[in-house]
């Protein structure tokens, strides 16, 4: 899975009828998206519509039932656990509203941390993790735990670990979620800033218009489907019969 | 809000004239529709003449004359009452997109109930959701574009702050327009009941 | 094992907070107690034997000591089994350490998890958290070893001159060559075998090892997820018939018993099966005590306290079911020596009527007891330590509870009932079973015991109810209201 920034016409990630199920709850009936490198996209909708549940499956964190996962054309759903792991401290960043970082590590370590896992020096990663603390304005909070921090800077942090290792797309759910208005402002501020200088592919995951609104495209996801304007996912299955009542529905996820 | 009481806080800084302000303003609000020049001018005069500012004098550096004007101290204080005055909140009850909702739904309302009357009215049923959905649409788009200005690079405090401030009442709309959405049955009923 | 792994486990102990030290404080503990009898154990097997070259008579005997259970080479070995049996109960509370704090342990893999770390990475990660602190406390060990040995040095008596011609004796010493009797010396305790700091090395790399494995063994079954929904995969109900297993190997043993007295080759095999499927019911019986009798308290108890328990029991019948198989052990093994003690004691005095007992038999016995003693407390440290995480836990419940007027009481006497509902009938089983290998030993030769196992029961069961008791200053200070506030 090498990296080719040239290789614009196969898309970067491709998600192609996903149907997840938790326990008897269908969470995905057959969501199809796609991304291109370097392209933000938010996914939105009514909560319990499925959004997180696509994010989880494209990310490797979900195996889904069925349909498939693909990223730079390869299948990667059909990774062991061990190598979907790995793609998440290599080619993928994740964020979430809060509590993904480590409460004992400092900002410092937390940020060098998918570095560490994947066997680099302690004083070499921690020299990269700076840089992104930097990058991110929380360099002074870089020896501070979680517990330590105000949410705004945790999740600056959080940012900083998810972009640590030069990723090819960043998930992020809800990144703004437990933040107030002014702070989200700046922490998705950051982001987008970040993802664009890096060329890195940003799938947005939010319930809010303002968030989305930082993204280049929108997609939005209907009881388990996605709905995509531009058409580039290819059409919901099944879901398109009903257009008014979706577009009715449409109207819920601001 | 008026345009003498932008002006007279942009003469605040000491004696202008009238280009100058011009370009003061759109410096400054960078996100509004500029100034036309001939506004400036005539509102301008209505504030000598309301004695809120007066002409300091008259120079021309080689171009066309240009008159330059001084803020009076009933001019300061009429800034001031201003300033510290509370805006009416949510003047606008009626609004478009309401309007049209509502008319929507009267208009099929009278095509169910009378059907054929007008003959040759072969026009469309109004859906007020599909309304809804492409209004939604259009208002992501724009906060899509204002988002892409203050994010992007160089842009300063004035312009974060100018499109944040559309954003939020953009956010608003989509807010209501949900809401709105998932009501439109009952709304139906109420308003198509006879 | 990498070093990534490492690097990460020691970051992590670094940034551990007040509630996570007192987790691993205990670990450290268990370390320091698990390298202090590997130490014993070395220490006895590397006793010098045929130190007497006169004594060739009796090969492997060590006639330096003054007690048998040292110079005997047979005992040695069992004082050796001892020592590393006793590495049990330690390994089972260093393994109950590594389950506290699950609500932040969950946090902390689940971040992990998110970050890029595999299952097995998190799990060998977790494992290296306990092997470094285990490194830690058997380092300090080895110097608690030091400091006990130093103290038993000075105990020993100096040299003795004796009045028995030392061949007589066997011990060290003999005639000069001025032909008179010279000083001999005999340690109580084997201080002589000089401390080899190569084996100490051996055993706390053991300790920190089998500590690391054994956690990697206690969390085998926390599933890791990267949304933090790690939760222990779920494990049957423990079904009743299980219990069936302890009447029926009963029942099975009794002609087998009567087979060994008369045939000449007695069904060792047999009986052992026997015994293991005695002791495999005897296991499981707390499990289905707390689901079984959990239910019945729950439905028929007419006191709150009871009913709390109850439901508590029922809704999750393998809470403990790692410490109570200990303590359960534990009771069995102590039955069954206290049994064998009285037996062989009571015997001794019926044979020789009017002597004392080999002073032998004494120390032997007194040591075993020890032993047990010491396996007890463990357990029972066990039993205090899940009590201490269940209240600190369920503090905030707790305190709501209290707000909404239940009486402390009413919640110190529901504890009492968790203890006791699963563990008195299996520890009381544990007694009764003791008798399985008390008859064969008896029959014949001794009476057989009345008193011993009887005692062994109601030790432990007051152990366990004191060990319950030990947590009430703390249950005391977490339903204050203060803890209902948000943090």
């Amino acid at each position: 899975m090498s990296a080719s920034p040239t290789a614009s016409a196969a898309p970067l990630l491709a998600a192609r009828g996903l149907h997840l199920s938790h326990g008897a709850t269908p969470a995905l009936r057959g969501a199809s998206l796609t991304v291109s490198a370097g392209e933000t996209v938010a996914v939105t909708g009514p909560s319990g519509s499925g959004k997180s549940s696509l994010l989880h499956c494209m990310s490797g964190i979900l195996r889904p039932d069925s349909g498939e996962v693909r990223l730079d054309g390869e299948r990667l759903d059909t990774l062991p656990e061990e190598r979907r792991s790995a793609l998440r401290r290599t080619e993928f960043g994740i964020v979430f509203q809060f509590g993904q970082l480590v409460p004992e590590l400092t900002a410092l370590d937390n940020t060098a941390l998918p570095l560490l896992l994947g066997g680099a020096r302690r004083k070499e990663a921690q020299e990269t993790a700076g840089a992104w603390l930097e990058r991110f304005g929380v360099r002074g909070q870089a020896g501070l735990r979680p517990g330590e921090m105000s949410g705004g800077q945790a999740q600056r942090v959080a940012l900083a670990r998810a972009l640590v290792t030069g990723p090819r797309a960043v998930f992020a759910d809800e990144p703004t979620g437990a933040l107030d208005s002014l702070a989200a402002e700046q922490v998705m501020t950051a982001l987008v800033h970040a993802v664009r200088e890096s060329g890195t592919a940003l799938l947005l995951v939010t319930h809010d218009a303002r968030t989305a609104a930082f993204a280049e495209r929108e997609v939005t996801v209907l009881d388990g489907t996605v709905h995509d304007p531009s058409g580039r996912s290819g059409p919901p299955a099944a879901a398109s019969a009903t257009g008014g009542a979706a577009a009715r529905r449409t109207g819920e996820d601001a | 809000m008026s345009t003498s009481h932008v002006l007279l806080g942009l003469l605040a800084a000491g004696p202008s004239h009238g280009y100058d302000l011009k370009r003061r303003h759109d410096e400054r609000f960078p996100q509004a529709r500029p100034l036309a020049y001939g506004q400036v001018y005539s509102t301008l005069q209505r504030m000598v003449r309301d004695g809120l500012a007066e002409v300091e004098g008259s120079e021309s550096d080689g171009g066309p004359e240009r008159t330059t004007y001084r803020r009076t101290e009933e001019g300061a204080r009429t800034l001031h009452r201003w300033l510290a005055e509370v805006a009416p909140p949510a003047p606008f009850v009626a609004n478009e997109i309401f309007t049209k909702v509502v008319v929507a739904l009267l208009s099929g309302a009278d095509r169910a109930g009378g059907a054929g009357r007008q003959g040759g009215d072969d026009a469309p049923a109004p859906d007020p959701a599909a309304y809804l959905h492409a209004q939604r649409a259009a208002h992501m788009a724009r906060m899509r574009e204002l988002t892409a200005v203050k994010t992007a690079p160089g842009a300063d405090l004035s312009t974060v702050l100018s499109a944040d401030y559309a954003l939020s009442h953009l956010d608003a709309d989509l807010r209501w327009m949900a809401d709105a959405a998932q009501r439109l049955d009952a709304l139906a009923q109420e308003v198509q009941a006879p | 094992m990498t070093r990534a792994d490492l690097t990460v486990a020691r970051l992590l102990l670094g940034g551990a907070d007040r509630r996570e030290w007192w987790r691993l404080a205990l670990t450290a503990l268990g370390a320091a107690l698990g390298t202090v009898f590997v130490l014993c154990a070395i220490t006895v097997a590397r006793i010098e034997a045929d130190w007497n070259p006169q004594d060739a008579a009796a090969p492997g005997w060590a006639r330096q000591y003054s007690s048998e259970l040292l110079s005997d080479p047979g005992s040695r070995r069992g004082l050796v089994v001892a020592f590393l049996l006793l590495l049990v109960p330690v390994l089972t509370f260093v393994g109950q350490c590594a389950r506290l704090g699950a609500a932040r342990r969950e946090q902390r893999f689940a971040a992990l998890r998110l970050t890029g770390a595999s299952p097995a990475q998190v799990h060998r990660i977790a494992a290296g958290e306990t092997a470094l602190v285990g490194g830690a406390g058997a380092t300090a060990g080895t110097g608690l070893f030091l400091a006990v040995r130093a103290v038993l040095d000075a105990a020993n008596p100096g040299p003795l001159r004796l009045d028995i011609p030392p061949e007589a004796q066997g011990g060290r010493g003999g005639t000069d060559m001025f032909g008179s009797t010279h000083v001999i010396e005999r340690l109580l305790y084997p201080t002589d075998v000089p401390f080899s700091w190569g084996w100490a090395v051996a055993a706390v790399l053991a300790v920190a090892l089998l500590g690391g494995l054994t956690t990697r063994l206690a969390l085998r079954r926390v599933s890791t997820a990267p949304l933090g929904t790690a939760r222990r995969a779920p494990r049957r109900v423990p079904s009743p018939w299980i219990l069936l297993l302890l009447p029926a190997s009963a029942v099975a043993a009794v002609p087998l018993t009567a087979l060994t007295r008369d045939s000449a080759k007695p069904p060792f095999a047999a009986l052992l099966l026997c015994l293991v499927c005695f002791v495999v019911g005897l296991l499981t019986s707390t499990a289905v005590f707390s689901l079984v009798l959990g239910r019945f308290a729950a439905r028929r108890g007419n006191s709150a306290a009871l009913l709390l328990a109850g439901r508590r029991l029922e809704a999750d019948p393998w809470a403990g079911a790692r410490t109570h198989a200990a303590l359960v052990l534990c009771t069995l093994v102590g039955a069954g020596t206290l049994g064998v003690r009285e037996s062989v004691l009571e015997g001794l005095a019926a044979m020789n009527p009017g002597e004392e007992p080999d002073p032998y038999y004494g120390a032997a016995f007194g040591l075993a007891l020890l032993a047990l003693a010491v396996a007890l407390a463990v357990g029972a440290g066990g039993l205090l330590v899940g009590w201490v995480e269940s209240v600190t836990e369920q503090r905030r419940t707790l305190a709501a509870q209290v707000a909404a007027g239940v009486p402390a009481s009413v919640l110190r006497r529901a504890l009492l009932w968790q203890t006791a509902l699963p563990l008195v009938p299996a520890l009381v089983l544990a007694g009764v079973g003791s008798y399985g290998y008390l008859v064969p030993v008896s029959t014949g030769m001794y009476p057989l015991p009345l008193f011993g196992p009887a005692i062994a029961v109601a030790v432990a069961v007051a152990a366990c109810l004191a060990a319950t008791a030990a947590v009430f200053p703390l249950l005391r200070r977490s339903v204050h209201p203060a803890e209902l506030r948000f943090e």
